[in-house]
C-alpha cells in the first residue's frame, strides 16, 4: 500500500515530463506499470493528455478571418506610416 | 500574414483583449521589422519574436495597472489593478465589450472555456502553456524568452497543466 502511495506520488510529479517524453525508459516504464494497476493515476494521465491536446488543438485553429484582415490591415497602415521600414 | 498571426494569438492570449492585442502586435512587429537584419541566425527569429511580444506585453500591463480599473472579469467580478504576478491578472480579464463581434469571433476561434481557464493562471505560467503547448517552442527557447532557467520552466509548467486541467473542469 505505501508502495502504491509513493508511486502514485512518483506519477504526479513526473507526469509533465513522461508526456513530454523527457523520461529514461526505466521510469517510462515504472510510470506505465503503475498506471495500469491504479485508476486515479490513469485518471490523471488521461485528463492532462486532454488538457495539452486542447491546448494544441486550439492553437491549429485559423484565426477568423475579420481578424486576420484587421490585422494585416494594421500592419500595413502602421509599416506605411513608418519610415525605417520604407 | 504567419508572423502576424502568431504574434496576435500570442498578444492577445497573453494580454487577455483585442485592442491591447493589436496595440502589441503592432508594435513588437515593427520592432522586429527594424531589427530583422540584425537577427543572425534564422532559427533565432522565433525566439526573438516572442520575446519582444513578451516585453511590450508587459510594458501594456504595467500601464493597465496605472489605469483606472474598467475591465469586467470572466466571472463577473469587478477587476482591480493588481501587478502581483501570481495573483489573477486583471489583464486577462475580458473587456466590457465582451458582447461585441469581434470578441465573440475570438471565444468562437479559442473556444470560450479555454480563454476562461487560461485566464485563471497566473501570468507567467499561462505564458509558459502558450509557447510550449500552443506555439511548439523548446523548454530552451521558452526559458531564453521567459528569462527563467529551463528547471523552472518545467515546474512550472507541470504546475500549469494541473492548474488548467482543474480550471478546465470548474469553466
Amino acid at each position: 500500500m505505501a508502495k502504491r502511495i509513493a508511486d502514485c506520488g512518483m506519477v504526479t510529479e513526473r507526469l509533465s515530463a513522461f508526456l513530454d517524453g523527457d523520461l529514461d525508459a526505466a521510469e517510462c516504464g515504472r510510470i506505465a506499470r503503475h498506471a495500469k494497476t491504479c485508476p486515479r493515476c490513469t485518471q490523471l494521465t488521461a485528463e492532462l493528455r486532454r488538457t495539452v491536446g486542447l491546448c494544441q488543438r486550439a492553437a491549429k485553429t485559423p484565426l477568423p478571418p475579420e481578424l486576420r484582415r484587421r490585422a494585416r490591415a494594421s500592419i500595413r497602415r502602421l509599416l506605411e506610416k513608418d519610415p525605417q521600414t520604407r | 500574414m504567419r508572423v502576424q498571426a502568431v504574434a496576435f494569438r500570442f498578444s492577445f492570449l497573453v494580454c487577455g483583449n483585442q485592442h491591447d492585442a493589436e496595440d502589441v502586435m503592432q508594435e513588437a512587429l515593427l520592432k522586429t521589422y527594424r531589427h530583422i537584419t540584425r537577427i543572425e541566425r534564422p532559427e533565432a527569429f522565433r525566439t526573438w519574436l516572442f520575446r519582444t511580444v513578451r516585453n511590450f506585453c508587459l510594458m501594456k500591463r504595467r500601464k493597465r495597472v496605472d489605469e483606472p480599473a474598467h475591465m469586467l472579469s470572466l466571472d463577473g467580478q469587478p477587476a482591480g489593478g493588481d501587478s502581483s504576478s501570481d495573483r489573477h491578472d486583471a489583464s486577462m480579464d475580458v473587456a466590457d465589450g465582451a458582447k461585441r463581434p469581434d470578441e465573440l469571433a475570438l471565444n468562437a476561434w479559442l473556444g470560450r472555456r479555454l480563454r476562461t481557464a487560461l485566464a485563471g493562471l497566473a501570468p507567467v505560467d499561462r505564458m509558459i502553456v502558450l509557447l510550449r503547448e500552443m506555439e511548439g517552442l523548446s523548454t530552451r527557447e521558452v526559458a531564453e524568452i521567459t528569462k527563467l532557467s529551463e528547471d523552472n520552466v518545467k515546474t512550472r509548467l507541470h504546475r500549469a497543466r494541473s492548474r488548467l486541467r482543474d480550471l478546465l473542469k470548474e469553466a
